[in-house]
């Protein structure tokens, strides 16, 4: 998605959260949730994540082989439920093993606040 | 519920049916999840106020469909299009050149006022702007396909350094350039297959003016060869245009292209004309019947004639060119064997 705002500030933090969003989705998903429950859950630990980009999302990481999913239709709602699947395991060791790494060096570029 | 009924509709409007109904059955299920859970907490006033502010949050239903659809959704990519624009802005030229010229004509012709001359240019203009429509359909088509063929291979692909050209080097293909001529290639099988009546001429004669084929039954006989020898050039401009140089063995190949050229340009020059308007297809459109007898003997006895010549002068220098090329690519060869 096109961001529709013209200040390249915003542009940039958008970008820069996009990626991150991916990891925190892959993290969060080693245990099997609905789209509304993951993004509960990523609000409760302080990401804001918005809903038109979040489900779409989830369906682009699960064709990428990245999520599986399954449909639980009991009692109640019926739900569509991720799970991080092992090529997405894959993708998260190897992309947090980058963002540890990445916040160490940048902890040391950016200037102190 | 109606909103949301409402909304998840439109979604699905701009969704492909393979997952249609299965999207709108998830966003239904989050939708209610994140209704339910905004009226617990009391956050907005009421369920109207609540559904009003959850969708707009979502989006346009378009663009939410768009995000759920895989990258990339165009006909005609970035890398391509500055050919693509390049192509439509020769093909537009060559045309207002025809009109311009058929304009001119007329005005030689009759001496007519300029109001006359001005609706023979708005007739003319009707003609025009059918053909750079079909032009324009078939230009996107050909670049469509190009697209396909020609996606780029992993950018992570390992290369050498060594292997970039040279700053001045002769056998270096310009990607637009090439992309053209792969363009305009395509576009000629296209309208010499499906279209060989858009091979023509605006024509005014007295009051009436309008597009007239030029091509008889005779070129029919040399059709082949014409597909054979465009389609051969367009294969081989399409692998130069992926390895993205000119190499030995496509420079020879492309000698090979040239020689079918010659040989077509040779049967062209030697056998019966091609240029055969139809005064029955002219009558059958409308023209009168003394206008189309005028117009083929004015095409047989002047036009033929000036085809001929510039037939024979072309092949003169096709032959001429070809020797040259051939030449060069035994030195070429020679120096690569030694």
């Amino acid at each position: 998605m096109t961001p529709k705002t013209k200040d390249p500030a915003e542009n940039l933090t958008l970008e820069l959260r996009r990626g991150l969003i991916v990891l925190a989705i892959l993290a969060r998903l080693e245990e099997e949730r609905y789209g509304y429950a993951l993004r509960e859950e990523l609000l409760g630990q302080g990401l804001e994540v918005p809903e038109g980009t979040l489900y779409p999302l989830l369906r682009r990481l699960e064709s990428q082989g990245l999520l599986e999913s399954r449909w639980q239709t009991g009692e109640g709602r019926p739900r569509r439920y991720y799970r991080t699947s092992p090529r997405g395991r894959e993708a998260l060791e190897a992309m947090s093993r980058e963002w540890r790494s990445l916040v160490e060096v940048l902890e040391r570029l950016l200037p102190e606040s | 519920m109606d909103l949301i009924d409402r909304y998840i509709e439109e979604v699905g409007r701009f969704l492909p049916r393979k997952i249609r109904s299965d999207v709108q059955r998830e966003l239904r299920s989050t939708l209610e999840d994140s209704l339910e859970s905004r009226l617990a907490n009391g956050r907005d006033d009421d369920a109207e106020t609540t559904q009003l502010a959850l969708l707009t949050e979502l989006g346009h239903p378009e663009e939410l469909a768009a995000s759920y659809l895989p990258e990339p959704r165009y006909l005609i990519g970035p890398r391509l299009y500055p050919g693509f624009q390049l192509t439509m802005r020769i093909c537009l030229f060559a045309l207002a050149v025809l009109l311009l010229l058929g304009v001119v004509a007329t005005a030689v012709e009759e001496g007519g006022s300029h109001l006359s001359l001005l609706a023979v240019a708005v007739g003319l203009f009707d003609d025009y702007l059918a053909t750079a429509l079909t032009i324009l359909g078939i230009v996107v088509f050909v670049f469509a396909v190009i697209e396909r063929l020609s996606r780029p291979s992993d950018s992570t692909r390992e290369w050498d350094p060594r292997s970039l050209p040279e700053i001045d080097d002769p056998d270096r293909v310009g990607r637009i350039g090439q992309g053209v001529k792969l363009a305009l290639l395509g576009l000629a099988l296209v309208v010499v297959n499906f279209f060989p009546d858009r091979i023509g001429s605006f024509v005014t004669i007295g009051e009436q003016s309008g597009w007239v084929p030029l091509l008889g039954p005779a070129f029919n006989q040399h059709l082949w060869l014409l597909n054979l020898a465009l389609g051969l050039d367009l294969l081989l401009n399409l692998v130069v245009w992926r390895q993205g140089r000119w190499q030995l063995m496509t420079r020879w190949l492309d000698f090979a292209t040239t020689l079918i050229w010659v040989f077509f340009l040779f049967r062209l020059a030697t056998g019966p004309s091609i240029v055969e308007p139809d005064a029955e297809w002219m009558i059958a459109h409308g023209w009168s019947s003394e206008a189309a007898a005028s117009y083929v003997s004015l095409i047989e006895d002047a036009l033929s004639d000036l085809v001929e010549i510039g037939l024979g002068l072309g092949l003169i220098a096709a032959l001429v060119g070809t020797t040259i090329l051939v030449f060069r690519l035994v030195k070429k060869t020679l120096r690569q064997m030694l």
